[in-house]
């Protein structure tokens, strides 16, 4: 097997041994959909922040790990804030006070709309003033 | 309470969107399931598109309508093509000539790219995969299947087609070439499939219903009449 | 510009392995195919990809490869089948012991 090759980069995968196809269809999500869409509209005219290769290049200089365990619209989003910094358009400083922002207001909001479907009453929670609920993992 | 756009997330992408961000949170009490944003990836598209958002840099009704632009290409738009292919010969030959001048002829456009449409016959079977990345004829058969980015297709489907092939359920005779098509560059490709025996008084529009999805990227053929009747 | 090589020619596909990023799949560098079409001149991806306008254009090329070259008799393919890919022609070399077979 060619997978000792050191340099080989881990999009490079073509005669990897790996297991069955999961055939199931998967209709994209809008979370999935609007990355998708952000990434064409950036590409494309009038902006033309960057061109496809540019991202591939992005896509495949992330490191082995997180390429092999992200999902593919995940990497198109890391991809998108890398060639975002790196074309000037956004600082990482506002991406990382920005990210915090919504991610601190989503942890709240987290405990709304499972309670508010069981018990209407729990309505009030939204407006919670407790601390974002910690959530493992890394920033991005 | 204070609006946010971004609980909508699971919901509403099946209607129209003439209401854009701004409709109030009350969907009575068959709210469909609401999928809240809880792993960083999601959290940094909101940031992201927040960001350029505020600044100006796109609109949320840019990003609106290129969503719905998008929902609108399916592997229909490619069936036509086929069925079309199939039932005129001399569109046929412009089409292998020259894919992207022949689906313009449907109306149809694959910008900054070349369309290379691959016949199968009797004796050749085409089946396409993008080891890399995942490129993949998007304007002609909307977006990719989950399966045809995924490590096991683009790591097997050059290695051992015929053990893909069958997960899918099609077994070729070994007279058949399987001819692997990795996409690997500005070309992009969509195969003709064998028109299915039995359908020589069948109309276009009835032998657009035999092609599949998947019968254009290769991993299956096209259906049968006689499952379909 | 007039492409270096024309449909049916022999050629080995190079076995450099830069850092940078390329569009030539590992599993086929140094194996010999065949030339089956000629898709024109492209921009480089490899200039592309930095931000460059990827001049030269390269000439890239369909080359078809046996099954049995690029994997030795270990996967799950028939005799008869192959894999193809675009190549551009800056990692292609003429595969003259081939030519002079034929």
């Amino acid at each position: 097997m060619a997978t000792t090759e050191p340099t080989r980069k881990p999009h490079d995968m073509g005669g990897d041994p790996a297991g069955p196809v999961d055939t199931h269809e998967h209709t994209p999500t809008l979370v999935e959909r609007r990355i998708d869409a952000m990434m064409q509209l950036l590409r494309q005219k009038p902006r033309a922040f960057w061109v496809t290769d540019e991202n591939r290049r992005t896509i495949e200089s992330l490191t082995p790990e997180t390429y092999r365990d992200s999902s593919y619209y995940q990497k198109w989003c890391l991809a998108m804030r890398s060639l975002l910094v790196e074309k000037g358009v956004l600082t990482d400083a506002e991406i990382q006070t920005k990210f915090e922002e919504v991610k601190a207001r989503h942890s709240v909001q987290v405990e709304g709309p499972s309670k508010r479907q069981s018990k209407p009453k729990a309505k009030s929670s939204m407006k919670s003033k407790s601390a974002p609920r910690k959530k493992k993992g890394t920033s991005p | 309470m204070t609006h946010d756009d971004h609980s909508h997330d699971g919901h509403g992408h099946d209607h129209a969107h003439e209401h854009g961000h701004d409709h109030p949170h009350d969907h009575g009490p068959f709210q469909p399931d609401i999928k809240e944003p809880s792993e960083d990836w999601e959290f940094l598209e909101i940031a992201l598109r927040e960001l350029m958002i505020e600044k100006e840099i796109i609109t949320a009704r840019e990003i609106q309508d290129k969503i719905e632009e998008w929902d609108g290409k399916c592997p229909e738009m490619g069936a036509r093509v086929v069925a079309k292919a199939w039932f005129d010969p001399d569109f046929k030959a412009r089409l292998l000539a020259d894919g992207n001048a022949g689906v313009g002829e449907l109306g149809l456009e694959v910008p900054g790219l070349k369309l290379v449409v691959l016949e199968n016959t009797p004796k050749l079977h085409h089946m396409i995969v993008c080891t890399l990345c995942s490129c993949y004829p998007r304007p002609i058969l909307g977006l990719p299947p989950l399966w045809y980015k995924s490590r096991e297709y683009r790591s097997r489907a050059v290695r051992e087609p015929r053990a893909v092939l069958a997960e899918f359920g099609t077994d070729l005779p070994d007279t058949v070439e399987v001819r692997v098509v990795d996409s690997t560059a500005d070309c992009r490709f969509l195969v003709l499939p064998v028109r299915p025996e039995g359908t020589s008084t069948w109309s276009e529009e009835q032998l657009a219903t035999l092609v599949t999805r998947d019968s254009m990227i290769g991993t299956s053929i096209a259906k049968s009449p006689i499952r379909i009747a | 510009m007039s492409a270096r090589f024309k449909t049916g020619d022999c050629v080995i596909v190079r076995t450099d392995n830069p850092a940078g990023h390329v569009r030539t799949p590992t599993y086929l560098r140094g194996k010999r195919g065949v030339i089956l079409r000629e898709f024109g001149p492209w921009p480089n991806p490899e200039q592309l990809a930095y931000g460059k306008p990827g001049w030269p254009r390269k000439t890239n090329y369909w080359v078809q490869f046996a099954m049995d070259e690029v994997w030795g008799g270990s996967g799950a393919y028939a005799k008869g089948d192959t894999v193809v890919a675009e190549i551009y022609e800056h990692w292609l070399e003429p595969d003259t012991a081939r030519r002079s077979e034929s």
